[in-house]
């Protein structure tokens, strides 16, 4: 069985020893999955393994890969998606007890598409319920219960893509993938010490993942390095008729040439305050990015009522999405206290609300884009907080002001967040927002910024 | 997340949200977070018990106060909605 030096490498490193036949496609496919179901089962961290699809897909890269038909730099390569994404013949529950025993006959486009690339789905990640359509209160909002951070178990890994956050810290699989409607492919690689990243709006196909907010829902890659997310988007990425929302230039072409030094807006009011430790570590990142050769500036983001809007659109198009669920009396099946009851809330919100904030909506989109004439990426704290008590209060514990994460999600921005130090023994993360379909250059700002740290290539201390 | 889109965003995020939960929590309900309770109890009140229905007057009277910036924001007649119908054709899309 091949050790963790292996199971911790980025894609790029382990795609090259697949490549170069140092070691078969069934090593590390083997060698995840017995972790994930060991160090998995501990952190609560997969619904479901899929261990004959996952031999199966490993055998056939083997042949392919031996008889000299490469694929590319996923060809072999082992990733878990969030239980969001259909996969044909495998339970798909959303999280939620009410959809436990569902199973799809067809897969999502992520999952066809990274299939075709050649990589190999070890499992399905956890993930809180309806990815946290009807609120929730606590960590254990999910069919499972709470998944727990690997850097210390009696914290939580952040949701909704919790599951995909676990993965990608614990190597229980090369890379995961996870959805973001507000701050689920954000948080988790904050809170984890991974890198995640947010694409454009539009650029990966939804068909065949759980609607929660249609205007604002994206699929998007947790791994090692922005490096291995720049490699997975270039896969999953593409316009599909099957997605209303699917951008008809959608393709992402990754390059990781080095790129221009760009241009990076600092945030002076990305969060209302920051504790010293994690202030400290963003200062850290900024001095390290300004000897990378970076040019930064202090940048500012527009006032206005974004958050509430993009909040109405997100209660209002989550409450229709599951309007049968709220309608059925279903939702008391669901796991959280809040959960059972906040679809009827949000069912109140009047249609005048979410079409004022639509209306908003594209205001904000004209003042956002603006900043980016100035700038390549704008650039502040993950989150102001790191990873919180597995059985705290989120409505008290983790609320605060998220302008960046609103306007981001509202706008379609892409972001990536990458670790950038730690605060008692947790990680903290940066982030990197750029403007619509410059998903290449939050890449590239990220990496330049891994290229002379190592935050990233940290373990957690598992055993 | 969403977490917590209405927690975090929607409700609290635009609140002094500690503050205002409290006095949400003890004032009674009034216009339209009263109007709110009363459309779910005809629908749902058997489904509801009382600690729910409690919870439930907590949120509308949070996401009635949590709007008002919203609804005060500017607008001007031609700032049309962000998301917008198209026409559709199955060999043009």
């Amino acid at each position: 069985m091949i050790g963790e030096d292996i199971l911790y490498l980025p894609v790029r490193e382990l795609a090259q020893r697949l490549r170069t036949r140092a070691i078969s496609p069934v090593e590390p496919t083997e060698a995840y999955l017995e972790r994930s179901r060991g160090i998995g089962g501990k952190l609560n961290a997969y619904v479901t393994l899929t261990p004959e699809l996952a031999r199966a897909e490993a055998k056939q890269a083997e042949t392919e890969i031996a008889a000299g038909r490469y694929r590319g730099p996923l060809h072999g390569i082992p990733y878990a998606a969030k239980d969001l994404l259909a996969v044909r013949g495998y339970p798909t529950t959303w999280g939620a007890r009410p959809f436990a025993d569902r199973k799809f006959d067809y897969d999502a486009t992520a999952i066809r598409k990274l299939r075709d690339a050649g990589a190999v789905l070890i499992g399905k990640a956890a993930m809180i319920e309806l990815a946290g359509g009807m609120n929730y209160r606590f960590a254990s909002a999910s069919l499972i219960g709470a998944t727990r951070n690997p850097w210390n178990t009696g914290c939580w890994t952040c949701g909704s893509s919790s599951g995909s956050g676990a993965i990608a810290a614990a190597a229980l699989a090369a890379f995961a993938i996870g959805t973001e409607t507000w701050g689920s492919i954000l948080c988790p690689s904050a809170f984890c010490g991974v890198s995640g990243l947010r694409p454009t709006y539009g650029r990966v196909s939804r068909h065949g993942a759980m609607a929660l907010a249609f205007s604002m829902d994206k699929i998007g890659p947790l791994a090692r390095t922005a490096d291995d997310c720049g490699i997975v988007l270039s896969a999953i990425a593409g316009h599909d008729p099957a997605d209303p929302a699917s951008l008809p230039d959608g393709a992402f072409a990754y390059d990781a040439a080095p790129a221009p030094p760009p241009r990076i807006g600092w945030l002076t009011n990305g969060w209302k305050s920051l504790p010293a430790p994690i202030e400290s570590a963003a200062n850290e990142a900024r001095r390290v990015l300004g000897e990378a050769g970076a040019h930064i500036a202090p940048a500012e983001l527009p006032e206005g009522p974004w958050e509430v809007a993009a909040g109405v659109v997100v209660s209002v198009e989550g409450a229709s999405a599951f309007g049968d669920l709220i309608d059925s009396g279903q939702v008391a099946q669901l796991a959280d206290p809040l959960g059972r009851i906040n679809g009827y809330v949000n069912q109140q919100i009047p249609a005048s609300d979410y079409l004022r904030a639509q209306r908003v909506r594209g205001i904000l989109q004209r003042r956002i884009d603006t900043l980016f004439e100035t700038f390549d990426v704008l650039c502040a704290a993950s989150q102001p907080v790191t990873a919180t008590a597995l059985d705290a209060n989120l409505e008290t514990g983790l609320d605060y002001p998220d302008p960046l994460g609103g306007i981001g999600n509202f706008c379609g921005l892409p972001a990536i967040g990458v670790p950038c130090g730690f605060s008692g023994g947790l990680p903290v993360g940066i982030q990197f927002v750029g403007r619509v379909y410059d998903d290449a250059k939050v890449v590239a700002a990220a990496r330049l910024f891994q290229q002379h740290t190592d935050w990233h290539r940290r373990r957690p201390p598992l055993s | 997340m969403p977490r917590a889109v209405s927690r975090r965003a929607f409700a609290s995020g635009v609140m002094t949200a500690v503050t205002a939960a409290a006095a949400a929590e003890e004032a009674p309900l009034e216009g339209e977070a009263q109007r709110q309770y009363q459309a779910i109890l005809e629908r749902h009140a058997n489904q509801l018990s009382d600690a729910e229905k409690a919870d439930i007057r907590r949120l509308l009277a949070l996401g009635v106060k949590g709007v008002e910036p919203l609804r005060a924001f500017p607008l001007e007649n031609a700032n049309e909605p962000a998301t917008i119908f198209r026409v559709w054709r199955a060999d043009r899309s």
